[in-house]
């Protein structure tokens, strides 16, 4: 068996280069998709500290990885080349054991000790060179690099901590299994997955649950925060860019984990106290006959059970506040547009819409039905 | 045998002494550590390639938005199998199968210390991993996530008896580990040629027995931690009950302090094969042996300062997590240090490219972009974005496909002659490794910026239009790719051990450690001869003794008695822990059915918890001791 074997063998490598290759041409096709809630499109000077962490560690995290990855092929390289000029001076057959086939035992080299006295000088520049990688590469460079990184991720921590600032607005944030309840304490305001803030103004959320371990999580605005039952967390941020800002349930918490979005509505300060102000008035009462039919059959059918509707006799506590269920945007917890089609999946059949939602379906006379929905829609 | 003509070392004895019974109750009843170490391969590689089968359905079920091909239901049993069966039932046992098996071998040991434990820890895994299975049968698979967070996993919001099966299953699997655990540490310690001193171990069984000194401090947390949570079910106590007084952080507390190390666990042995598979082609002492030895176990104490780290988004104090950055940053160092080895080893040698070695080249690109991502999601405030989402996935995809899959396909592909005395095709091989490292890239690589496009874990399906359709669909077809990598490397693998395929050489590979220094596969009783072990590459200096045919003058009077075993007694050499001197011959039981017995009442003991049967429990109870005893008993078999 001669050297060209393992020569030739590494002809290999280069097709799995290309394969890589390949690979990165279809990442930086997919790379080039975005999406609108991103962690790297900030919206707080919370998220955008984050991002520039993320930043920051990224372009380090790649040059390591590229300064590594050279490391890695210049003895791949040299090997497939077979440059490396005394190779063959430094080889020695070495004792072998039984049953032996030709081809590698012949290349085996001995350790450095027993290389030949003609080898010895390259086998000890060698071992300095494997040195210096070991000490630089393996030691002294990255404890550099993680000491610059502690320093920044404990800057970052500094300025995104969860602290109170003055004129911040209070909110409890509650899970449920899988939805969101929002209370403004100082409005004395109570409604659903839908979160309105005033833009340029320090919002801190009380974050508490209901069931299991969820964790609340708006990506523009700052990172997650779990909230867990027998405990309060807090979440602070201080939104600069008005709009509408998705987020979800980050912890799971069981079958409908999937669909347990959280909306985040930043409004100017004049559009703001407008809403709190229409939320903390009690509903809006029926307009028409059927709806006043639909109000009848609201309290009949059971939703009252489970539902409020402020200044009317359902006080239920089970699910979410409806008092101003019609000025919200989405339903079931931000997965569909709230228009009459799916407020009427959702009562008739809230498993297509939502499986594993804890609403039960309700059987009723198409009059029934469409009473009801009028009366729901009135609930502006 | 007092003929002058009788040859130095009875080899027909010998094997005969050492081999298995005749017949299915003979090889039932082996616990010879090549007996286990196979059984323990093939069985967690049977559960790779289940656990495999499940990630490919739940990326079809995420190809497409609003996809429907299995429900919330259905992909939250998938993606908890998954977690738990590559976690429990194929990681940990392939390394302890290998680990079993390669151990002895590498130390020039005849067995494992306690061939019947040995046994037990095989058969308890079984039972385990049977017992999870069945709960598909059962209808009550195990769905919260193999974290299993309370309180969704108390009896309040999983009434049903899904969580019971994990909890008692899991609880046997850890047995099992903590079983494996304790024999190799009794093997390093006193089971070691002569002349093997601490410093010629070589590196893989100094990784396994760093890993198994782990399991042994990291596993028992976890059996209170479930043994808890299953009183909490069962019997309606209140550990983890916030409303009465409990608190659901206390299981994330252990759990985690288990899981951490873990996952360290699951990385230390692979990067052990790694180095053999390193040092072997190409032809070199590992660059820096001793620091890689150190780099092991520091970082094995450092893995159990670090468990907070994934609890950063709990609301624990912003102090407490950052004292848990610096202490995950920590880990970077001997990681880093074990990378450069692996280069300069690369540097220095001559690399001959196996499929092995190309398993191992892949292992250091992969291994490294996980580690990164990993020093990013220490840094606590980064972490509060990227908890919890795909971002996490592909970082720990990253570390533990090119950490510990890798590394353990590398060295299916090194060991296999040793194993079963075939060879893998080395072609067949290549195409399986290409497939696999291109497909899992493709695969997972799109998943950081998934994570950072707002993508949460553990979610069954997501909504139009929030950008995450291209690189779903991206790396669902990355999986395939990597599918079809595994389904040509199980073909290989197979087709290697049909009828008639070539049988594979002692030494194909020229490696240095001792157990190519014997058969194979290798013959029952492993050496015979005397053995003097003078480097950590016995095989290249030219100077260790390697047993063998030496005649029976030449050999003090217990090597004698142990390489000609006239009593019918299987006897090894133990030998002094530091310095590996001869220091006692120690006899070894052989063939037992106790070790299954007791796996069975156990299992027996833990339907009877699960159905809420006191009978079933009570007759499991006393089989068990009845088994124990039985075992225990001298001189029963």
């Amino acid at each position: 068996m001669t050297l060209s074997q393992p020569q030739s063998r590494g002809s290999h490598p280069s097709r799995c280069r290309s394969i890589v290759l390949l690979a990165m041409v279809a990442l930086t096709v997919g790379a080039c998709t975005s999406s609108p809630d991103r962690v790297t499109a900030p919206a707080s000077p919370q998220a955008d500290d984050i991002d520039g962490l993320w930043t920051l560690s990224l372009w380090l995290g790649a040059a390591v990885w590229l300064v590594v990855m050279t490391l890695l092929a210049i003895p791949i390289l040299r090997s497939r080349r077979g440059t490396r000029r005394s190779s063959d001076a430094n080889r020695a057959v070495t004792r072998t054991g039984r049953g032996r086939w030709a081809s590698p035992a012949a290349m085996i080299d001995e350790p450095v000790t027993a290389a030949e006295a003609s080898a010895q000088d390259e086998a000890r520049a060698d071992e300095r060179v494997r040195a210096r990688l070991l000490w630089i590469g393996g030691i002294i460079g990255p404890a550099i690099i993680l000491l610059l990184l502690l320093i920044a991720s404990g800057r970052v921590a500094a300025s995104t901590a969860h602290i109170e600032r003055p004129g911040e607005l209070v909110i409890e944030v509650t899970g449920h299994m899988f939805w969101w309840e929002v209370h403004y304490p100082d409005h004395d305001v109570t409604t659903a997955n839908e979160i309105h803030v005033p833009v340029d103004r320090p919002v801190r959320l009380r974050l508490h649950s209901e069931d299991v371990i969820h964790s609340f999580w708006i990506p523009r605005m700052h990172g997650k925060i779990d909230t867990i039952p027998g405990q309060e967390n807090w979440l602070s941020f201080e939104p600069t860019e008005t709009g509408t800002f998705r987020g979800a349930c980050a912890e799971f918490c069981g079958i409908a984990h999937a669909q347990m979005v959280a909306l985040l509505e930043v409004q100017t300060q004049e559009d703001f106290d407008a809403w709190i102000d229409q939320q903390a008035a009690d509903a809006t009462p029926p307009q028409t006959p059927t709806a006043e039919d639909g109000a009848r059959v609201f309290i009949e059918a059971g939703c009252a059970a489970c539902h409020v509707v402020r200044g009317t006799e359902a006080v239920g506590g089970v699910g979410p506040d409806l008092t101003h269920l019609a000025s919200r945007e989405t339903l079931a917890s931000g997965i569909v547009p709230n228009d009459r089609e799916h407020l009427e999946e959702l009562i008739v059949d809230p498993w297509t819409v939502k499986p594993g939602i804890r609403m039960p379906p309700t059987h009723l006379d198409p009059d029934e039905l469409e009473a009801l929905l009028d009366y729901l829609e009135g609930l502006e | 045998m007092t003929a002058p003509a009788t040859p130095p070392t009875d080899v027909e004895l010998l094997e005969h002494v050492w081999g298995p019974r005749p017949g299915f109750i003979g090889w039932l009843g082996q616990c010879n550590h090549k007996a286990v170490g196979r059984r323990f391969i093939f069985t967690a590689f049977f559960f790779l390639l289940l656990g495999g089968a499940l990630a490919l359905v739940m990326r079809t079920q995420l190809a497409f938005p609003e996809n429907d091909v299995v429900g919330p239901q259905g992909f939250n049993e998938l993606f908890t199998m998954h977690g738990t069966i590559m976690m429990f039932l194929f990681v940990v046992p392939m390394l302890e199968g290998f680990t079993i098996y390669v151990a002895p071998l590498q130390l020039g040991a005849r067995d494992m210390p306690m061939p019947r434990l040995n046994a037990f820890g095989y058969w308890i895994y079984l039972a385990g991993g049977s017992f999870l299975l069945t709960s598909a049968v059962a209808g009550a698979v195990p769905d919260s996530g193999w974290f299993a967070y309370v309180p969704l996993t108390r009896a309040e919001f999983s009434p049903g008896l899904n969580l019971d099966f994990w909890l008692l299953g899991v609880t046997m699997l850890e047995i099992s580990g903590i079983v494996a655990a304790i024999e190799v540490v009794t093997l390093v310690a006193r089971f070691r040629a002569p002349g093997m001193s601490l410093g010629r171990i070589p590196v893989f069984v100094w990784a396994s027995f760093v890993a198994s000194v782990m399991i042994l401090f990291a596993f028992p947390p976890l059996v209170a931690g479930t043994v808890l949570l299953e009183l909490d079910r069962k019997l309606g106590t209140v550990f983890y009950d916030a409303v009465a007084g409990g608190d659901p952080l206390l299981w994330q507390h252990l759990f985690w302090w288990f899981g951490h190390p873990e996952v360290y666990i699951q990385l230390i042995p692979a990067l052990g094969m790694a180095a053999a598979i390193v040092t072997t082609a190409c032809r070199r002492r590992m660059a820096g042996r001793t620091a890689v030895v150190a780099s092991l176990v520091a970082i094995g104490i450092l893995s159990f300062g670090l468990w907070v780290h994934h609890m950063y988004a709990t609301g624990i104090p912003l102090l407490a997590t950052s004292l848990f950055t610096a202490a995950s940053f920590m880990i970077a160092i001997p990681s880093g240090v074990i990378v450069m080895s692996f280069i300069g080893t690369m540097w220095w040698g001559r690399i001959r490219w196996t499929v092995s070695m190309l398993y191992v080249v892949a292992f250091v690109i992969v291994f490294v972009a996980g580690g990164i991502t990993g020093v990013m999601v220490a840094m606590v405030p980064f972490d509060w974005q990227a908890h919890d989402t795909y971002f996490v996935v592909a970082h720990f995809h990253y570390v533990l496909v090119g950490g510990s899959l890798f590394p353990i396909l590398g060295g299916f592909h090194h060991w296999m002659p040793k194993l079963t005395g075939r060879i893998l095709n080395e072609r067949a091989g290549r195409w399986a490794f290409a497939l696999n490292f291109a497909g899992f890239n493709l695969a997972f690589f799109p998943q950081h910026t998934l994570g950072l496009f707002g993508m949460p874990r553990r979610v069954w399906t997501y909504e139009e239009g929030l950008g995450w359709e291209g690189l779903n669909l991206l790396s669902t077809a990355g999986s395939y790719v990597m599918g079809i990598g595994m389904l040509v490397f199980t073909i290989n693998l197979i087709t290697a051990h049909r009828p008639g395929a070539s049988s594979a050489d002692d030494d194909p590979w020229g490696a240095e450690s001792l157990e190519w220094s014997t058969g194979s596969p290798a013959p029952n009783h492993n050496f015979r001869g005397s053995m003097t072990i003078a480097s950590p590459e016995p095989l290249w200096d030219g100077t260790s003794e390697l047993g063998g045919d030496a005649p029976p003058s030449d050999g003090p009077g217990w090597l004698r008695q142990i390489d000609r075993p006239t009593t019918g007694l299987r006897q090894g050499l133990a030998t002094t822990m530091l310095d590996a001197e001869p220091d006692q011959i120690v006899t070894l039981p052989g063939h037992s059915l106790w070790p299954l017995w007791t796996a069975v009442a156990i299992s027996i003991v833990m339907v009877g918890v699960l159905i809420d049967s006191i009978g079933l429990t009570v007759v499991g109870t006393g089989f068990l001791v009845a088994a124990a005893a039985t075992w225990l008993w001298p001189g029963v078999e």
